[in-house]
């Protein structure tokens, strides 16, 4: 397990429940620990993915009679994480060590989250999933050979649009990022009114000058709404740290407008762009991301970010930095 | 590139001292050079016509390694620079020196090798036994195979626990070795003797025991020969099935499995079948052995979970621990 004090203690996205019909079981990894996800009708369980007979993975087992069964010797767990059966011995009681490891599990925004620590209260925030006036469209999982604070500094990352995202986000005749205003709070960054014209800002095919608002909510979890006009485009990003290694990415698009363009369509808009991101991300060096401002180079229009490392360094977060 | 013994070897001296199986006979046709890794040494084997030789993978002069390069009038010569080995292992020729006496210093480093049951056998160390036992083979009476090498990212001790298992053929090999309705295990004699483990008066209902599709009761009788070598006897109905597990040790959670079989009866099954048979149950364990966490088998018996069912794994890991194999083990 990755011992990182913040990250331990926050929820962190590890299957989508559209994915996970009731009776699928799935393998995931968090922080370096092997996950088994399960579902038995409406309810879900993250547990370790270890059958403490023998080491076996669950996530190889299947699910029967609301009941998940080791693939190696049959051993059944119910939904509490209890062995109830024993195939070899069937008159025998199981032994009380006999146990999964049980993680705690939120679904929200069609996600199943979990916590290999003391979880706090609360996910963060995206009202507009809630809201009838907006559709929601997920995106991810996005795979990325890097980690969690170099992926969501890209998020956050407004200058690389014409150079990665030329077509799209951006374009080599408006290149120049005008001031803006980036400030830590509480609770984490908050950036406004950045102005930047685009060709296609939402995938629509729309040319629009656009006001971006940057928040980061967590330490790997970041939000923006680019607004025009009364139209409205946002987009919540979770990066789930996989291992030392990798991150896993999952997003939610919601937008007000463009009804009648195809999910499918934004979707594929989504993937591409992250394609485009995805290199650039993974050939960053250092790869933990240096909290030390002296350590690369920061201008004006990289104010976001600035307020990024200083924010983690004030949380402590040691995965993923340096 | 070092090719001195890595540290996890240094601590696997049993294993050492032991034989494993490294190739198959017939890898070695027309002279072909064949690369191997044991123990976290890497090794080069080739035949010069007579008899096999087992190598470190390396020529002194510039390090390449001796696998790529070739058999010619009963030499190995390196890939590099021609320099030309005997089967002593001395180099008794530099192509760029023709007229010099190799220096004494030009030799390779030479390890025991034989062949048996079909299979190239290396050994590290100085002094190798004998090798494991199976005296099946060469018996007119009896159809014997070889198979493998399977690659497996699982450590040799959960490969052979695996293969002493009982209480998983019902679940992982389902319709096969066992069926779901019927997998309770009875009580059944593990023996600690000094040349193994002897786990006997076991009983399973088995819908297809020997390939032949023909559901009987079986009758195992399992035998733990070496720390990485194990056997088993099933008699189910007229057939008498004996089979032979060998974990070669790559490195400590990587390695190359062999399996050596004979069956007596069974004369209506073809022997394609057998194989197939054979390759199947074994390909069902292995997702399931490359799960298994922690990797190193646990030597401490408060580790995991252990049922009556379980009682020859516990004498392994016993048996494991006395002999102090530390490869593969924690």
């Amino acid at each position: 397990m990755i011992d990182d004090p913040i990250l331990l203690r926050e929820w962190h996205v590890v299957a989508r429940l559209s994915e996970l019909a009731p009776g699928a079981v799935a393998a995931a990894r968090l922080l370096g620990v092997d996950l088994v996800v399960w579902r038995s009708g409406d309810e879900v369980q993250v547990w370790e993915d270890l059958c403490i007979h023998r080491g076996a993975k669950l996530s190889g087992g299947r699910v029967a009679d609301g009941c998940l069964m080791c693939p190696y010797h049959g051993w059944t767990y119910d939904t509490a994480g209890a062995c109830v059966k024993i195939p070899a011995h069937p008159a025998q009681k199981p032994p009380a060590r006999a146990r999964a490891r049980a993680y705690p599990v939120k679904l929200a925004y069609g996600l199943v989250w979990t916590c290999l620590g003391a979880p706090p209260a609360e996910l963060p925030p995206f009202p507009e999933a809630d809201d009838p006036t907006y559709r929601a469209i997920p995106c991810g999982p996005y795979h990325f050979r890097a980690l969690g604070p170099r992926v969501i500094e890209n998020f956050l990352d407004v200058g690389h649009f014409p150079f990665v995202h030329a077509g799209y986000l951006g374009d080599l005749q408006h290149t120049e990022i005008d001031e803006y205003a980036a400030e830590t709070t509480d609770h984490g960054v908050i950036a406004r009114d950045i102005s930047i014209w685009q060709p296609d800002p939402d995938g629509t095919g729309r040319a629009a000058k656009v006001l971006y608002t940057y928040e980061v909510l967590r330490p790997l979890t970041a939000r923006f709404t680019k607004a025009q006009g009364d139209q409205r485009f946002a987009m919540i990003f979770m990066v789930t740290p996989v291992d030392a290694e990798r991150s896993a990415a999952w997003g939610i698009m919601v937008m007000n407008y463009s009804f009648d363009v195809p999910a499918e369509h934004i979707r594929a808009f989504q993937d591409e762009v992250t394609g485009q991101d995805r290199p650039i991300v993974e050939s960053q060096r250092p790869e933990l991301l240096p909290l030390d401002l002296q350590a690369e180079l920061h201008l004006r229009s990289d104010r976001t970010a600035i307020a990024y490392r200083q924010w983690l360094r004030q949380l402590g977060l040691v995965y993923g930095t340096a | 590139m070092a090719h001195s013994l890595p540290a996890a070897d240094a601590s696997g001296s049993v294993l050492a001292h032991d034989w494993h199986a490294v190739a198959r006979s017939g890898d070695f046709a027309g002279g072909r050079v064949v690369a191997a890794r044991l123990l976290g040494e890497d090794l080069v084997l080739w035949h010069d016509g007579e008899r096999y030789h087992a190598w470190q993978d390396l020529c002194i002069h510039r390090g390449a390694r001796l696998s790529l390069g070739k058999v010619s009038g009963g030499c190995l010569h390196c890939p590099y620079h021609g320099w030309t080995y005997d089967g002593s292992g001395a180099c008794v020729r530099i192509p760029a020196h023709p007229d010099q006496k190799p220096p004494a210093r030009a030799r390779a480093k030479v390890y025991a090798a034989r062949e048996a049951y079909g299979l190239v056998w290396a050994c590290l160390s100085e002094g190798a036994g004998e090798l494991p036992d199976f005296p099946e083979w060469g018996d007119p009476s009896l159809r014997t195979f070889t198979m493998g090498p399977y690659e497996m990212d699982a450590g040799g001790p959960r490969i052979i626990e695996n293969f002493l298992d009982l209480a998983h053929l019902a679940i992982v090999h389902e319709g096969i070795l066992g069926v779901e309705s019927r997998a309770e295990i009875g009580r059944y004699q593990v023996e600690t003797r000094p040349d193994g483990i002897f786990a006997t008066g076991i009983s399973i209902w088995q819908p297809d025991p020997d390939g032949s599709g023909q559901p009987a009761p079986a009758e195992y009788t399992y035998q733990v020969i070496r720390p990485l070598a194990a056997r088993l006897t099933k008699r189910a109905g007229s057939s008498v099935f004996t089979m032979m597990i060998l974990a070669t040790p790559i490195d400590p959670v990587h390695t190359r499995a062999w399996i050596v079989f004979s069956m007596q009866g069974a004369e209506g099954t073809p022997s394609e079948q057998l194989v197939d048979w054979t390759h199947r149950v074994f390909l069902q364990d292995k997702p399931v052995v490359q799960s298994q966490r922690p990797e190193l088998l646990p030597l401490d018996l408060q580790a995991e979970l252990h049922l009556n069912c379980d009682r020859t794994s516990i004498a392994y890991r016993q048996w494991l621990k006395e002999l102090g194999v530390e490869f593969g083990t924690s």
